[in-house]
């Protein structure tokens, strides 16, 4: 029995001397792409929800996501609803959008606002609630801490969220 | 407005919006809960009795809060400024409770013994002793009825039905109900008297307690102070 | 002789060398990446690095003893990390706050502290509960399936040891706890030693509760040097407020006073949730009874308050023991030794096979820590 624990000890020790060896040629890619196949995704109040409508517009088009909001028990976040432009640089000037956030015809909100031309200004946007019913009251967007009702730039995009019913 | 629904049409979908938001119970009463029973150190069916005394007090709070539901009736909407009082009050209460419970709560460090000064299960004769024990299961009761109105998502849509209801007592009906669907969730937790032994985990319960209630009295003043963003 | 009674003698320039040659192998293979780089500074800070590396490996392996070298890195390690971090983030950003752009991007720098708190969201919804990307992307190379990845190698390398060997937050307070001389405060309430639990049980519940990592949003001291969310609200700086108290109370003040991590003894829930893995890792410090005399050194010298009258009564450290080598550096009659599960290998024998693993793992991830935070001082510098 001595002589077994010796040798499991030294296998042990073994052991852990190979994973230290195989571990960043090896293991570490394999556990993270085991890791990416788990099928979890950042959670919607960061990543927005999935995109289910692209509207063209010329030279850019604007991606209408799901409503996203609280996953958990206990969570605090209001849904919203995240829209996109792409590319920031071919969006105009000047953005005057009415968004049917639901996708059923309807537009809920009018959003309007200028696009500067240095990427560092902080974007500030006029909304317009056209149906009080489906959309929390909200009158500008800009930047906040509060990831529900942002207008921001996100790399290559001009991100805004719109808080719903 | 809808139409007040019959009464009997009230019991299953009370119970079945209870049970559907028992998540959301478990997870509201599991976090105090779980620390407070584990420092309390009682086996499996002492635990349970404990556990009882908690959802007595919760359902307590559930019934008045329905009886309050069915008389404003419509007028009464906690999305907002109301809610955030609530909420607010709430917390803040609770965080003081944790606080007392974690300062002076049994001490299982001394001589291991959970009937300590306080508690529920303080084991000394005489007035001071049943006072003691009234006191600790008038605390876990407090407990219950305070985590109980706690205005998560399934809450207020109770809230919301039950005002419905058609008049105070068919709103005690639904909360009633309501209830018995969430309190399933929380049975399990009697589960922790089986570590009743272990005296490391009371201790790491008393602590866990501490920090819990500095947690809901800087969460309570946010709300209070209205600063509070739905992230 | 027994053993135990002996303490290892130094070791010759020649025999020392010659033990430190695989780990010199093995530096130099970290390297390569930084050597095949564009950036000369890297290239040279790399080697810089990896050298200073190697040398504290073979001043361990000459001298005998483990803690005060293995300190020199760590310090360093600690007080470098969060320069480079900054400097990379005021480069990318032009803030060290953590913008809302950011968040949204996903561009967050995934930190191991969270791995505990995203476990029951991650199970019942998979939803992960951080600003950050699953797999790396241009922008993001911190992303969690490599952290992840990294920590799950680390884990069963090194199990509890990481606090020791790994941590890049440590050695902050353990440089802080090494000013004084003596200790100002010396009794300190052994309840406390189950903070970290306390605080890695409150975190798991209220994360999975709320489905926000509320250890990032309330508590983490180290926000102080690395990053935090803008300041644009009250319900933002009371936190702040309290991980700035808890920066200065817990790795600066405490340490200075007590000359103890305290961060890591009394709140750190990640070293409570490495504790869980402990067991993974055959290597050991083991208290021989008959040699000991009960002077108490072991337990002065512990930088984690791991070793108390229970755990010399015992013959091993609690639960918090960090594999570091300080006992067994101060014990006078080698009644503290290492040790590996299950077999009767001879203290310094289980030593250099710890420090080969240890030490190993130190190089790949500490290293290229140190040859990054230098490379981002030296451009920002030069």
């Amino acid at each position: 029995m001595g002589m077994f624990k010796q040798i499991l000890g030294y296998l042990a020790t073994t052991g852990v001397l190979v994973v230290l060896i195989l571990g960043p040629f090896v293991l570490m890619p394999r556990f993270s792409r085991l890791v990416g196949e788990l099928g979890i995704r950042p959670h919607p109040r960061y990543a927005g929800g999935p995109v289910v409508r692209t509207l063209q517009r010329g030279g850019y088009q604007i991606e209408l996501s799901a409503p996203a909001g609280a996953v958990g028990p206990l969570e605090r976040t209001r849904r919203f609803v995240q829209v996109a432009w792409s590319p920031a640089e071919a969006v105009p000037e000047v953005v005057d959008e009415c968004l049917d956030l639901h996708g059923d015809g309807r537009p809920e909100v009018r959003l309007s606002f200028r696009v500067p031309k240095d990427p560092r200004t902080p974007l500030q946007g006029r909304v317009e609630v056209l149906d009080a019913a489906r959309v929390e009251p909200l009158a500008e967007l800009g930047r906040s801490a509060d990831l529900s009702a942002v207008l921001v730039r996100v790399d290559q995009r001009i991100v805004a969220r719109i808080p719903v019913k | 407005m809808f139409p007040a629904p019959p009464t009997l049409a009230l019991v299953p979908e009370a119970l079945v919006l209870g049970f559907a938001s028992g998540s959301a119970c478990l997870a509201s009463c599991g976090v105090v809960l779980l620390p407070w029973l584990t420092g309390l150190r009682r086996g499996p069916g002492g635990t349970l009795a404990l556990l009882g005394v908690y959802l007595g007090g919760r359902l307590g709070g559930y019934l008045v809060f329905g009886l309050g539901v069915g008389l404003a009736g419509a007028r009464l909407d906690l999305r907002g400024s109301a809610g955030l009082l609530v909420g607010g009050l709430t917390s803040l209460a609770v965080g003081t409770m944790l606080g007392v419970q974690a300062w002076r709560g049994p001490r299982p460090e001394h001589g291991g013994c959970p009937a300590a000064l306080g508690g529920p299960l303080d084991r000394r004769h005489g007035l001071a002793g049943l006072l003691a024990r009234r006191q600790g299961l008038a605390g876990l009761a407090l407990l219950g009825l305070l985590t109980g109105l706690n205005l998560c998502g399934p809450f207020v849509a109770a809230t919301l039905r039950a005002a419905q209801a058609g008049g105070p007592l068919r709103a005690m009906l639904f909360f009633l109900v309501f209830f018995v669907g969430t309190a399933v969730w929380t049975l399990p937790l009697a589960l922790v008297g089986l570590f009743r032994r272990w005296r490391a985990l009371a201790q790491v319960a008393r602590l866990t307690l501490g920090i819990l209630a500095v947690h809901y009295t800087c969460f309570g003043a946010l709300l209070l102070l209205g600063r509070w963003h739905h992230a | 002789m027994p053993e135990s009674s002996v303490k290892p003698a130094f070791r010759s320039w020649p025999r020392a060398a010659l033990l430190t040659l695989p780990m010199a192998l093995w530096a130099l293979l970290m390297m390569v990446p930084a050597l095949r780089g564009p950036d000369r500074v890297a290239r040279l800070m790399g080697l810089v690095s990896e050298g200073f590396m190697v040398y504290l490996f073979l001043m361990m392996v000459r001298t005998g003893r483990t803690y005060f070298w293995r300190k020199v890195f760590f310090v360093t390690l600690g007080f470098l990390f969060p320069v480079g971090f900054i400097i990379e983030m005021v480069h990318l950003r032009g803030t060290m706050s953590l913008p809302v752009e950011h968040v949204i991007a996903g561009t967050t720098p995934f930190c191991f502290m969270v791995i505990p708190m995203t476990l029951i969201p991650a199970g019942l919804s998979r939803v992960l509960i951080f600003p950050g990307t699953i797999l790396a992307t241009v922008g993001n190379s911190k992303a969690v399936a490599g952290m992840v990845a990294l920590w799950l190698v680390a884990t069963l390398v090194l199990g509890k040891a990481w606090c020791a060997y790994g941590c890049f937050f440590g050695g902050l307070e353990e440089g802080f706890a090494s000013l004084l001389r003596r200790p100002v405060l010396k009794a300190l309430n052994p309840i406390f030693r189950l903070g970290p639990w306390a605080v890695l049980v409150t975190i798991v519940l209220t994360s999975a509760a709320t489905y926000s990592p509320t250890y990032c949003e309330w508590l983490c001291p180290f926000k102080a040097v690395t990053e935090f969310p803008e300041l644009t609200s009250g319900r933002i700086v009371l936190p702040a407020v309290i991980f700035s108290g808890l920066f200065l109370g817990l790795v600066v003040v405490l340490p200075l006073l007590t000359r103890k991590r305290t961060q890591c003894a009394f709140f750190c829930p990640f070293g409570a949730f490495q504790t869980l893995f402990a067991p993974v890792s055959p290597f050991r410090i083991r208290l021989d009874r008959d040699a000991c005399t009960g002077c108490g050194s072991c337990a002065r010298a512990c930088p984690n308050l791991a070793l108390d009258a229970d755990g010399i009564g015992r013959g091993a450290p609690g639960h918090a023991c960090m594999r570091c080598g300080a006992c067994v550096d101060v014990c006078r009659r080698g009644a503290a030794r290492w040790h590996v599960l299950g077999t009767e290998a001879p203290s310094e024998r289980a030593r250099l096979l710890f420090l080969y693993a240890g030490w190993g793992f130190a190089c790949l991830f500490g290293g290229g820590i140190l040859a990054s935070s230098l490379t981002h001082l030296f451009h920002l510098l030069g």
